[in-house]
């Protein structure tokens, strides 16, 4: 299983981890680099040093003055390895170190003198400084001493002349046979790298005890930190499906998990709200259903109660069809609401005559119009067309139209107005009632509501044909919406868009 | 037997109306709380078969304002909420029965009939005058072990005058539970229906079981 905590806790190890090997890496690059170099300068150093002592006299005889020195370094099983060589391949001197081996020469000049690793005797490695030289002149030359005196007479000056040849061509001499000085000059590097072991495994010791604690602190911090999400858990599985009313408190929550706090919280308050709606229009179904059973239950068994003439039985019957029709259009009107917000209406838009279909709609209707000696203001006029669901628009209008001739006062007024415009059209509907006021009328789209007037002709209205009015229009992607005027008119205003899909 | 019945739904509101009063009952009906608050205040009836949803004035609201009136009128409430909580509210407002639709007639009746005989603090159905049995719930009258042939109003007036055995019922009384408010009166119809009565109870020379107190109405008891 994927855990948060372990990825956390092993991508940070592991991080960690690779840091600290390149550090140490790199640290032990450039220690050592810089220990070498220190170590090839002293090498070069000493080197000079001994190669200074070297010089030929007068007589051009080499005379070698290091031996003097403290050579206690390249004494045999010592770790400084010194070899000179005169004329290129005339070994001159050999440190005991070395015994009867050689270091082996590998060039460099006085100027660029060359450094590299050796193999040394004993099977050591080390470093070592080599370079070509000609070794200083030591001459007892005084030039004063040949300079003539005011007071020196013709004899003097042709000696000191002579003599001050003869100095001459004795170092003229000397110097035809001096000779090239090579030099090798080792050393065992054991040492450094004893240096760099022991800080190798210092830092490494250090290193792993170091990612272990860091490992440690690491998944409890993260196993702390991450305590919420338990609580979380723990809380969210605390809400049931009986009880959505519940909600995650997680007080001290850190930044990070209140946005999921908050987002569970109002999912679970649309989910309450949801399910309310759910149980409540359950609810609702049940009671408006049982009215027009009990009714039709009671007529039934009184009817049948006693034997009866013929008419009482055929109002019964009458009685009794009331009701189911009643029944059948309380439950289309649910099912179409059901439908709508299931999404299962396809909608297939076409160029539909708002006005024909207002003319069509209304036929069903003038005759209880009529009864009702309702005014009504509806001119057909010019075509107001829209691009829509014909057979859902349908439904719109037939269900305001209803609604306008049941509630409108008895002798009262019809106002019905279509326009069209901004690729959209409306139609509006107002009736007077006096017996509905602004408070009421907001409630007209909320399913099962009825006006006490509707209510007194209870069974008429089942209080669906507005809530449907209002689903109709949203799916065909308009609104709904109703309006009363101080002079009493009740006015449902319907705009639909030309229906674009998608 | 007088009743008010106070629903909203017509269907409903027209075949109980006719069942009820098929069932010999004197029958008040109204569709709107309103109205009904104003019938159950201004009139005398045994049972009042009350909606809650109603126009108006909500059946609750009529119970508040009976019971804080005092008046003792037994109601039963008939409605389409099935919830307890609905239920308790009714019964603790002072309801004294609670039926939900949809229902069998048969138990709107007998509950009824139960609320009634609660009226006169009897718990059988079954009254007996001397040698006069009554049993309410079959709406049968026997008078020294023989079946008395009835119609619906004077077994009414019967089992009324029955209930209140050895009490001075006077025609009005007799008129009020035999009539709905909306019939008009007819000062000698309870004569009428006494007579009849009379004459079917003394059938095969027994004796007389209702007795005329005059200025004050009728007595239904048995004199030595």
């Amino acid at each position: 299983m994927r855990s948060l905590r372990n990825i956390l806790v092993i991508a940070t190890t592991a991080a960690t981890v690779v840091v600290f090997t390149v550090m140490v890496v790199a640290l032990y690059v450039s220690t050592r680099i810089k220990l070498l170099n220190r170590f090839d300068n002293s090498l070069l150093e000493k080197a000079r040093l001994l190669a200074s002592t070297i010089e030929y006299d007068d007589d051009g005889d080499l005379d070698l003055e290091f031996k003097e020195m403290d050579m206690r370094e390249f004494e045999a099983g010592a770790e400084g390895y010194l070899q000179f060589w005169l004329d290129g391949d005339k070994l001159l001197y050999r440190s005991p170190s070395l015994g009867a081996s050689d270091l082996n020469q590998f060039g460099g000049t006085d100027e660029e003198p060359a450094f590299s690793w050796v193999d040394l005797p004993e099977g050591r490695r080390g470093r070592a400084v080599g370079y070509t030289y000609n070794p200083r002149f030591d001459i007892d030359y005084d030039e004063d001493k040949y300079e003539y005196d005011d007071d020196d007479d013709e004899k003097d000056k042709a000696k000191k002349l002579r003599k001050k040849l003869k100095k001459e061509r004795k170092i003229e001499r000397a110097r035809s046979r001096m000779k090239p000085m090579t030099l090798m000059l080792g050393r065992d590097t054991g040492p450094i790298d004893a240096i760099l072991g022991d800080l190798f495994t210092q830092i490494l010791v250090t290193g792993i005890l170091a990612v272990i604690i860091l490992a440690g602190v690491l998944w409890f911090v993260v196993r702390r930190s991450m305590k919420p999400l338990d609580r979380l858990a723990t809380q969210i599985s605390q809400v049931g499906d009986e009880d959505l009313s519940k909600r995650i408190e997680l007080a001290k929550a850190p930044s990070e998990i209140i946005p999921v706090r908050d987002r569970l919280n109002d999912l679970l308050s649309r989910l309450e709200a949801a399910f309310q709606r759910e149980r409540s229009f359950s609810a609702d179904v049940a009671h408006e259903l049982r009215n027009p059973i009990a009714g039709l239950r009671s007529t039934m068994e009184i009817t049948l109660g006693k034997e009866r003439e013929v008419g009482e039985y055929q109002e019964a019957i009458d009685d009794s069809l009331e009701i189911t029709t009643q029944m059948q259009d309380m439950v289309e009107k649910l099912l179409s609401l059901a439908r709508l917000e299931s999404g299962q209406v396809e909608i297939k838009p076409e160029d539909v005559a708002l006005n024909e279909l207002i003319d069509s709609e209304w036929k069903t209707l003038a005759e209880s119009a009529d009864t009702k000696k309702l005014k009504v203001h509806w001119e057909s006029g010019e075509p107001v067309r829209v691009t829509t669901d014909a057979s859902l628009l349908r439904i719109v209008v037939r269900n305001i139209l209803e609604n306008a001739v049941s509630y409108a006062d008895e002798g009262g007024d019809i106002r019905i107005e279509v326009a069209s415009g901004n690729g959209k059209a409306d139609i509006s509907v107002s009736n007077s009632s006096s017996k509905i006021d602004r408070e009421q009328a907001e409630h007209v789209f909320k399913r099962f509501w009825r006006s006490d007037v509707a209510r007194t002709d209870a069974g008429l209205h089942c209080g669906l044909g507005l809530p449907l009015v209002k689903k109709v229009a949203e799916v065909l992607g308009g609104t709904a919406t109703v309006s009363t005027s101080d002079n009493g008119d009740f006015k449902i205003s319907i705009s639909v868009s030309n229906y674009e899909a998608g | 037997m007088a009743i008010l019945f106070i629903e909203d739904y017509k269907p409903l509101l027209k075949s109980v109306t006719k069942g009820l009063r098929e069932a010999g009952y004197t029958v008040d009906s109204t569709g709107d709380g309103e109205e009904g608050l104003w019938f159950a205040l201004t009139g005398k009836y045994d049972v009042i078969i009350l909606d809650l949803m109603l126009p108006n004035v909500d059946g609750l609201t009529i119970l508040k304002k009976l019971r804080k009136k005092e008046n003792p009128v037994h109601v039963l409430i008939l409605t389409a909420k099935d919830t307890l909580d609905d239920k308790l509210k009714g019964l603790d407002l002072g309801a004294d029965d609670y039926l939900v639709k949809p229902f069998a007639f048969e138990e709107l009746l007998a509950r009824v009939r139960a609320l009634v005989r609660r009226n006169y603090e009897k718990k059988s159905p079954l009254i007996t005058v001397a040698d006069l049995e009554i049993d309410s719930n079959k709406r049968i009258a026997k008078r020294a072990g023989k079946p008395l042939d009835l119609t619906a109003r004077e077994y009414a007036i019967l089992e009324f005058m029955a209930l209140n055995a050895g009490n001075v019922v006077s025609r009005t009384n007799i008129w009020e539970n035999i009539y709905d408010s909306a019939a008009e009166a007819y000062s000698n119809v309870v004569d009428v229906y006494i007579n009849a009565l009379r004459r079917k109870l003394e059938d095969g020379g027994l004796s007389r079981l209702i007795h005329t107190r005059r200025g004050e109405g009728y007595v239904l008891e048995e004199k030595d």
